[in-house]
């Protein structure tokens, strides 16, 4: 398969700009790049979903033209989505037999279902009966009906974006073996992510792209993180390893103790979590997502009630507090979910910006203006503080990159000045530039006494970053283990809920 | 290039941007504005009138002299203050589809504090039958309010039938209690003199409500896109979880949206009657709460967008009013048309999206 000269605009923006890409029978290629470098275009294009503007594809040496996902099926090729598109309801069988159901006298044929299924699944090593509800499985095993179906579809090229990103350590290893017996059965994997370590884990080769073009294809075997890393953000000394500060830990400010909830609609409930935070530390939460860390920053900032528990902030009773006094007592929140709890994304910079400001303006100033000249001026220091591109405080923030829109949320939210900062998976969809800013601006905040709670999915954060980590299981505190004694295979079982870990306090 | 001029660059790129954006917001308006208009030559041709000359007769008789176009301006008052309600409480992520109630709620108080109540000194007595049609909307606005907020009661169910509570109580009252013995059932007494606004122009009914109303659309402006207040209610409308996160009491956003949303509402009823009719009946408010509801929506809760609307909807009215004189063309085509343009309204963006994918496709830009 071949991409040559794959260009596509959306507006003004030039998503792709003669990209060239190829890929050979058995390998299996990653794609890296940062948000917006142009990944998902192009994919979408190969898938058929979106045309090119120019540009041309070739399947075994024959241009080829996708008018929908369909043609793209017919010639081989197969995605597996981020957010996989699976019917919760239905069995292993129907779910991959789905538009294309064998049939009987023009009934469904349950049991040529059946035998259909179980030969692809036993090559993946899938060992469950084809007639299991979808929904009762686990992601990882959702991910293999997923590809799957791709493969039964007569799928070969398999497109996988962001494959791991719902996976533990141990289940993306598994993952990776399933993926290797493809590429040896002749099959071509594309595999999308922004994870380099897995990326020199599976890849035989990687391509980069930076800006909608193509900087460098690289053999794997020839190359290391630093020249790819080099090549996404087109800066050389990029530091991956653990970010330095220098902070000084003093007293307990944070301490929560036997929290518990109700059950959420989309997360596990609290169900005991307890552990302290002093100034100037960083405690990384770490755990599979739906295993309760949504509910616990939301439960620390006071969005969700706890049913029972103790929440202490800098020695007083916070249990009961709001959102309000929380935040007057020193707690700053960065919520997971930019879009709807962290950012009014239809509103302007300086509205999202200076909502800490505003909040404690009462009686008869609520009647004049919110976004008075002090605040106007103090958001376009903050703008250029925190180097946030922007067109002006008054864009709209549903303008900016993902990058700049959570520089706004983590300038805000630093500006108050907390004594407690909660972040929940504060980079997601961040590109690594503004990544390298965040994390500056969070070591700052803990150099002056700022206690840090770290709740992120990508462990890596975790281990350059905290000082501690708790690991979450099913809505409980699993371990406690200062960052020294922990390492991503620990981790990992910590997080399947393998083992109890130990407290070391 | 140094960092100033870079500077310099992007805001300019950042006005272009802007002023383009405004630029395809009015073209978007009157897109939907022509496909209205078109529609109208279509059915009025339907009914077998030249559409052109009638369309003409209807403008004039809407605007054609100082005196129509006072009739047509005291007309739309009350539609104005009752829409600029509606749209503050969608600004704030509440339906109040209870307009309409609430207008006959403040009509009710205005006309009983009107009869019972002075006479007094004129401006004191307009103040007192305002405030009573204002509390009177803004109670049961927030009441709704309350029961979205804190218990969670759907206020698009619970506005849309306080309506036929609060009408057909009005109703009961004026049939019973209130009814003036001297005419037929279902209408109160006339006001005292003390509580009417004074005609401004003869024979027009263009009173100086019409200051009140200029006062209040500027203040509603003010507290809506400016102030503190506006602020928490437009985060909270925008998204409650967002508000919530950062410290805004989303209940007690909701809550006084939708109190200052009814109390609007209560005060446009007033105008009917300390304004208009000076005495209550029970078909006083003739749907403009209605209208109000849709005005606010093609406004897309917007202030100065929603102005704009009302102004439109009204000279639409007034000409369909005078297409019925001088043809049979019934006037509810301003009705149809509101409709038409609610449709045309909501399906814009997807035909925009269509026709610009089947001009890419067919035509692609070459290098562009």
């Amino acid at each position: 398969m071949k991409m040559v000269g794959i260009t596509k605009h959306f507006g003004a923006v030039r998503a792709n700009d003669g990209i060239t890409f190829d890929l050979k029978p058995g390998e299996i290629h990653a794609l890296v790049g940062e948000n917006g470098a142009g990944k998902t275009t192009l994919m979408t294009i190969l898938y058929g979903m979106v045309l090119p503007d120019s540009g041309l594809i070739e399947i075994n040496g024959k241009p080829t033209k996708f008018e929908s996902p369909s043609d793209a099926i017919n010639s081989g090729i197969g995605m597996v989505h981020q957010h996989f598109m699976l019917v919760p309801s239905f069995s292993i069988a129907e779910n991959v037999m789905l538009g294309a159901e064998p049939k009987k006298m023009g009934l469904y044929d349950l049991q040529a279902a059946r035998t259909a299924v179980l030969e692809p699944m036993e090559r993946l090593g899938l060992k469950v009966d084809p007639s299991t509800i979808v929904g009762t499985l686990n992601v990882a095993s959702q991910q293999k009906i997923e590809i799957v179906k791709v493969i039964h579809r007569g799928a070969s090229i398999i497109i996988l974006d962001e494959p791991t990103a719902v996976l533990t350590p141990q289940e993306t290893d598994e993952l990776f073996v399933l993926l290797r017996n493809l590429a040896s059965d002749g099959r071509s994997i594309i595999f999308i992510s922004h994870k380099l370590q897995e990326v020199f884990a599976i890849a035989d080769r990687i391509t980069v792209l930076r800006n909608g073009k193509t900087i460098t294809t690289l053999d794997s075997h020839r190359t290391d993180a630093a020249e790819v890393v080099s090549a996404m953000t087109g800066r050389s000394n990029v530091n991956l390893g653990r970010v330095e500060r220098d902070a000084t830990r003093g007293e307990t400010v944070l301490s929560v103790q036997e929290v518990h909830t109700a059950k959420p609609a989309h997360d596990a409930a609290l169900n005991g979590v307890s552990f302290d935070v002093r100034a100037g530390e960083i405690l990384g939460i770490a755990g599979v997502e739906g295993n309760g860390q949504s509910v616990l920053a939301e439960t620390l900032i006071g969005t969700i009630a706890s049913t029972a528990g103790q929440i202490t902030v800098l020695g007083v009773d916070s249990t009961k507090s709001n959102v309000s006094r929380r935040r007057e007592a020193g707690v700053a929140f960065v919520s997971e979910d930019r879009q709807a709890e962290g950012l009014p994304i239809n509103s302007t910079v300086v509205e999202g910006m200076a909502a800490d400001r505003i909040r404690n303006i009462r009686g008869f100033l609520s009647f004049g203006s919110a976004v008075t000249a002090p605040i106007r001026s103090w958001s376009k220091d903050v703008i250029r503080r925190y180097e946030i591109k922007t067109a002006s405080e008054d864009a709209v923030l549903r303008q900016l990159s993902g990058g700049n829109q959570q520089k706004v949320v983590v300038a805000r939210e630093l500006e108050s000045v907390p004594s407690i900062l909660v972040l929940a998976q504060p980079t997601r969809g961040v590109d690594l530039g503004a990544i390298s800013l965040i994390y500056d601006e969070i070591v700052k905040a803990t150099e002056r006494g700022c206690a840090v709670v770290l709740i992120s999915a990508d462990l890596d954060e975790i281990l350059r970053l905290a000082d501690r980590v708790v690991v979450m299981y099913e809505g409980e505190s699993v371990s406690d283990q200062p960052i020294e004694v922990v390492n991503r295979e620990s981790l990992g079982l910590l997080m399947t809920g393998a083992q109890k870990g130990t407290n070391d306090e | 290039m140094t960092i100033q001029s870079e500077a310099k660059n992007q805001s300019k790129i950042a006005k272009r941007i802007t002023s383009k954006l405004t630029a395809k917001k009015l073209f978007a308006s009157l897109f939907t504005l022509v496909i209205g208009l078109i529609i109208t030559i279509v059915l009025i041709q339907l009914q077998g009138y030249q559409a052109i000359p009638t369309m003409i007769e209807g403008l004039k008789y809407s605007l054609g002299d100082p005196t129509q176009i006072a009739r047509t301006l005291a007309w739309g008052l009350p539609l104005c203050v009752a829409s600029l309600g509606v749209a503050l409480a969608f600004r704030s992520g509440m339906f109040n589809l209870g307009a309409e109630g609430q207008i006959y709620a403040g009509a009710l108080a205005t006309a009983v504090a009107g009869i019972y109540i002075g006479p007094l000194f004129p401006g004191v007595h307009i103040a007192i039958v305002t405030l009573a049609g204002a509390a009177a909307g803004a109670l049961i606005a927030a009441g709704l309010g309350w029961l979205r907020a804190v218990w969670g009661v759907d206020e698009v169910l619970s506005t849309l039938l306080s309506n036929y509570i609060v009408i057909l109580f009005g109703a009961y009252l004026v049939t019973n209690q209130l009814r003036d013995p001297s005419r037929q059932s279902g209408t109160t007494r006339t006001v005292q003199d003390s509580s009417m606004f004074n005609e401004i122009m003869p024979k027009t009914g263009l009173t100086s409500a019409i200051y009140v109303v200029v006062a209040l659309a500027l203040a509603v402006w003010w507290l809506s896109e400016r102030s503190v207040i506006g602020y928490r209610w437009r985060m909270t409308g925008e998204s409650p979880s967002f508000a919530a996160a950062v410290g805004i009491n989303v209940k007690s956003a909701r809550i006084s949206s939708m109190a200052v949303s009814g109390a609007l509402a209560g005060i446009a009823g007033s105008l009917l009657v300390s304004a208009s009719q000076g005495r209550y009946w029970t078909e006083i408010g003739s749907g403009i709460g209605w209208d109000a509801v849709l005005i606010a929506l093609i406004g897309r809760a917007r202030i100065l967008p929603t102005l704009g609307w009302v102004a439109i909807y009204t000279v639409m009215r007034s000409s369909a009013r005078g297409i019925e004189q001088v043809s049979a063309v019934p006037a509810e085509l301003s009705l149809v048309l509101i409709a038409a343009i609610i449709v045309i309204a909501a399906a814009r963006p997807g035909v925009f999206t269509q026709v610009d994918q089947l001009r890419q496709r067919y035509f692609p830009r070459k290098g562009a």
